[in-house]
């Protein structure tokens, strides 16, 4: 099973890891659902499909899509005219203003972001334990 | 099915946005009336609560401008009619009519200029909570104290200060202090992060007398918006990028910084400010998250 490739997270990059239902055309990431920004309409069903081995057998993923990354760094102009003014819908889960924001931010401040390929120590599954451990809020609200 | 670039132009009409109102759960009610949001829930369930606040908040505001356009142009009907009514007293009928419009039109827009919320609500506090949303575990609690009101309020006055002139310009100039959001959560990566924001507002009413003896008042603000960061970096994850003594103090981009630590955590205090003339400004997400990226900046990976 293929898991999201795409880049979720602001000062701490992580993969999403969400089962990718299709393959970026251009950059050919495994795209989940949530991050496909664009898709083509597909002439036949064997020119859009691309089979994949999975634990459970064979399962077809989509080809003519665009992730949202891919999609940010085309539209630029497109997404400046619409965001320029800052967070303007009125959806739960704009992700189209979240890619065009982050992708401005970096480049406007220079900003590199942490990564989860660099560092094996952002153990996500720790979490828990981590949160119990600490001795939380006195810690970091004494002054 | 592929995500669309959405429009946040609102979709339901005048009538459907009143029976909106009435369709939110009474905690959303409550937090309409009340114009403060305080608890805490994860990020997810936090647009959940918002999610039909905002779209009503948008709707409203969508409904208000027609209203407005209406009575423009209804009043603007009525007075000529009545100039009209005099050689053809028909007219009076439509007159009457346009009068009625203008009342009714008058009478909504005010129940829902009622319930109304400022726009930090919509361009702040809710993209603020996508961005965290990202960066946070699912189950992550994330505490939110915001307060929508007024902020030029007795409440929040701290000093005020008339100038020792007897005659013109006559200034009265009153000091505000409004703590409006405070946020609290862990991120992904185990930091801790807290914001403060607070506006600090100076409101001068300056009265003048001009040379042909009119008197007119202006009011003038300047809001300084404080923003103070405080994140807990883990230890084992990160380290600090420079000594203590270079890390603290005043930076070039008149940033603050002090640093603590304990046994688990490298802590940085943030403290940086904004300056706005306008009373309903929203403030620049992008100018919080570089404050945090400031704060990731001066770490790195633990060895």
């Amino acid at each position: 099973m293929k898991r999201c490739q795409i880049k979720t997270g602001f000062f701490v990059l992580k993969e999403c890891g969400a089962i990718a239902t299709a393959r970026c055309r251009s950059c050919k990431k495994y795209v989940c659902e949530a991050h496909i920004a664009e898709q083509g309409k597909p002439q036949d069903d064997m020119a859009v499909l691309t089979n994949t081995t999975t634990e459970t057998g064979t399962s077809s993923l989509r080809k003519d899509v665009l992730c949202i990354e891919c999609y940010t760094k085309m539209n630029k102009e497109k997404l400046s005219e619409k965001y320029h003014k800052g967070y303007r819908s009125s959806t739960t889960n704009d992700i189209f203003w979240y890619f065009y924001m982050r992708d401005s931010f970096y480049r406007n401040h220079h900003y590199q972001p942490f990564d989860d390929y660099d560092t094996d120590s952002f153990n996500t599954t720790s979490y828990g334990s981590d949160f119990d451990d600490d001795d939380g809020s006195a810690s970091f609200y004494d002054s | 099915m592929s995500n669309k670039i959405k429009g946040d132009k609102p979709t339901a009409g005048l009538f459907k946005t009143l029976g909106m109102l009435s369709e939110l759960t009474p905690e959303q009610q409550a937090l309409i009336k009340k114009l403060r949001i305080e608890g805490t829930h994860t990020a997810e369930e936090w647009l959940e609560l918002l999610q039909e606040i905002v779209l009503y908040d948008t709707n409203n505001d969508a409904a208000r401008k027609k209203l407005t356009n209406t009575m423009t142009l209804t009043g603007i009907l009525a007075f000529i009619s009545l100039f009209i009514i005099g050689g053809f007293p028909p007219i009076l009928f439509l007159t009457l009519l346009l009068l009625l419009v203008l009342i009714v039109a008058a009478v909504l827009y005010y129940r829902l200029k009622g319930s109304d919320l400022p726009n930090l609500l919509r361009f702040y506090i809710f993209p603020l909570i996508n961005v965290l949303k990202e960066e946070s575990q699912a189950q992550a609690p994330l505490t939110i104290h915001a307060y929508l009101g007024k902020k030029v309020s007795e409440e929040f006055l701290v000093k005020e200060e008339a100038n020792s002139n007897r005659g013109y310009p006559k200034v009265r100039t009153s000091h505000y202090e409004v703590p409006f959001l405070f946020v609290d959560t862990r991120l992904s990566d185990g930091s801790l992060l807290s914001i403060e924001m607070r506006d600090l507002i100076r409101k001068r009413r300056i009265t003048k007398r001009n040379p042909r003896g009119k008197i007119k008042t202006k009011t003038k603000y300047k809001i300084k918006v404080n923003y103070e960061v405080r994140i807990g970096f883990p230890k084992k994850t990160y380290e600090l990028t420079s000594t203590q003594a270079e890390l603290v103090g005043n930076v070039a981009d008149k940033a603050k910084v002090k640093f603590k630590e304990n046994e688990k955590r490298n802590i940085l205090n943030i403290r940086k400010r904004q300056i706005y003339t306008n009373i309903s400004y929203v403030p620049d997400i992008t100018f919080l998250l570089s404050v945090i990226a400031d704060g990731y900046e001066k770490m790195r990976q633990s060895a």
